[in-house]
């Protein structure tokens, strides 16, 4: 009897223990992460402007998402926005990780300089670039008239031009990231493996293409993804250059989501959209998850 | 042969180096020009070393209320999410009990949640809780983090097992085996976990853009949005001292904690 007793008391102090190491955390992830989620979900059935009593509409909210071309336009705006930034920044951050990795003077001065932007708060370099991008009197125009271009684009305010501003921006903030991420990469190859292609007379080319490329593909990848979902999530430089202007030229997923709510008090499109990004980022999270477990290998 | 690829490589690291630098040599400089010079090309690019933009900027926002709020709010969340995320992942490591990896999988499940697919409903759990424009609303949503819970826990699993049983002869009690032992271990991955925290909640904008309605209230980055856009196309060199100032302190912190940054940064993928 006491045996079990015992038993019963050990079990229900360990209950208690156990609720008291996790119950902090857990209702935090479960009040802010987890119950949204749900909300969203359920909310996004309903027909929802600010200040009107929710009406049950079922999928009408995801029908109107789905017929509004705004949204088409984000999706598109989105996945160029995407295939820009991770197209030119992974090959450019390859490139300069394969130079800062040789033994080459002042290596550690060009990878603190490059990491600069990165720190930087985002509102402070996305208004730096504003400046940047003001027609006629910005750098970047100013240094299209030292070459004799007309340089009087109001790139920003462009609908030709504001998508690959906002890219430009994205990968100039986030190139030594990147860059980082490629230089952590190549301590998982084997430089025995570089020397013995050497010895055997193949030329830089062919070494990068059959040797380090292979094994630096689990790390290739993984920037791909990390990169993607940082730009599905992407905000603020948004919100600063353009607001998502000109004529929704830079509007993205994520800033249709705030817009919607935030500025039309439209909550039931926007928890909608909001159910549809959720969906596309967790599959590539879902993605990374996989492949990270073998890809990254951070030696010192 | 091998000079000129050694001239190939340092050009373009020269050439990709420098164009990363140069917007922020340009607004540095900029900030330090009259109105006028600043329009001049190239000569505006040498600094005159005026500093009566940094003057009037300062003047025209309560940016030193702005950096109190921004440190008060990072610091607490640092505090507190290391707190509940050391608890937790002791509890998922050195705790037996029911159920422990499914609630383990849900933790890792709210990684893979981007936030801005629940802005709208944590913002409507915010206005439940009366806490738009306060502290809170700012602090208690990242108060815990699942990936500091697993990032965390993979550290203590690799805690030798012979440590742990030292502790059990010795009779320490799971409180004082954490924090005497697991912690004072960990401390690493604890600095990694925190200056990952620090840099999200300091850089945050969307979240308290949205929660946020006066400026007693808003962080430095929220701030310097609103003065922006209220200074905009007015002067630009005053603009670029806020924004230099807004800076200078992260890169006074980049420069001092250099390699902790760049470490915290690889190892755990961070993205804006």
């Amino acid at each position: 009897m006491t045996l079990i007793k015992d038993r019963h008391t050990l079990q229900t102090f360990n209950g208690v223990k156990v609720a008291l190491f996790i119950i902090p955390a857990l209702i935090v992830l479960g009040i802010f992460w987890v119950l949204p989620l749900i909300m969203g979900f359920i909310f996004s059935l309903f027909h929802w402007n600010f200040g009107q009593n929710p009406v049950w509409v079922g999928w009408h909210e995801y029908q109107l998402v789905m017929s509004s071309s705004l949204f088409w336009q984000s999706l598109v705006n989105t996945i160029l926005f995407a295939l820009g930034v991770v197209g030119v920044g992974t090959a450019l951050a390859i490139m300069l990780a394969l130079i800062l990795y040789q033994e080459i003077a002042g290596k550690g001065l060009f990878r603190t300089l490059l990491f600069i932007p990165y720190v930087m708060p985002l509102v402070a370099s996305s208004t730096i670039w504003l400046w940047i991008y003001q027609p006629g009197v910005g750098l970047l125009d100013r240094m299209l008239q030292l070459v004799g271009l007309p340089g009087s684009t109001s790139w920003v305010q462009n609908t030709t031009w504001a998508l690959p501003a906002i890219i430009l921006f994205t990968i100039w903030y986030s190139l030594g990231f990147t860059t980082l991420l490629f230089l952590a990469g190549l301590t998982t190859v084997s430089p025995e493996l570089g020397e013995a292609a050497l010895i055997d007379g193949a030329s830089p080319w062919m070494r990068f293409r059959r040797i380090t490329w292979p094994l630096l593909s689990p790390t290739t990848l993984f920037v791909i993804i990390v990169n993607t979902i940082g730009v599905f999530q992407s905000f603020t430089q948004i919100f600063e250059l353009t607001r998502g202007g000109p004529l929704g030229a830079t509007t993205t997923l994520t800033y249709l989501v705030y817009e919607d709510a935030f500025q039309y008090f439209h909550f039931g499109t926007s928890l909608a959209t909001g159910v549809l990004l959720f969906i596309v980022v967790a599959g590539i999270t879902a993605l990374q998850f996989l492949v990270s477990r073998r890809a990254i290998n951070y030696g010192d | 042969m091998r000079t000129l690829s050694q001239t190939v490589k340092y050009g373009i690291l020269i050439i990709v180096v420098g164009l990363t630098i140069f917007p922020i040599w340009w607004i540095f400089s900029t900030s330090l020009e009259t109105l006028q010079s600043a329009f001049q090309f190239p000569a505006g690019l040498i600094p005159h070393g005026d500093w009566q933009n940094y003057l009037a900027a300062w003047k025209l926002a309560p940016w030193l209320r702005f950096f109190g709020n921004s440190m008060l709010i990072s610091i607490t969340t640092v505090l507190l999410a290391l707190f509940t995320s050391t608890l937790a992942a002791f509890a998922f490591t050195f705790l037996a009990w029911r159920g422990r990896e499914w609630v383990f999988a849900g933790v890792l499940g709210t990684m893979m949640v981007p936030f801005e697919a629940i802005l709208v409903p944590d913002y409507l759990i915010i206005r439940q809780f009366d806490w738009i424009n306060t502290y809170t609303a700012q602090i208690i949503p990242f108060a815990a983090s699942g990936f500091a819970i697993f990032f965390l826990r993979q550290f203590m699993r690799s805690l030798p097992v012979e440590i742990r049983d030292a502790a059990n002869i010795d009779g320490a009690s799971d409180w004082g085996y954490l924090w005497r032992i697991v912690v004072p271990n960990i401390r690493a991955a604890l600095a990694t976990v925190g200056i990952y925290l620090f840099l999200l909640s300091w850089n945050a904008f969307l979240w308290p853009l949205v929660v946020t309605t006066t400026a007693n209230r808003e962080p430095i980055q929220v701030g310097l949005a609103n003065f922006v856009q209220t200074a905009n196309g007015t002067d630009w060199t005053v603009v670029a001292a806020a924004a230099g100032f807004v800076t200078l302190p992260v890169l006074v912190l980049y420069f001092v904690a250099q390699k902790q940054i760049t470490d915290a940064i690889a190892r755990t993928g961070l993205k804006g």
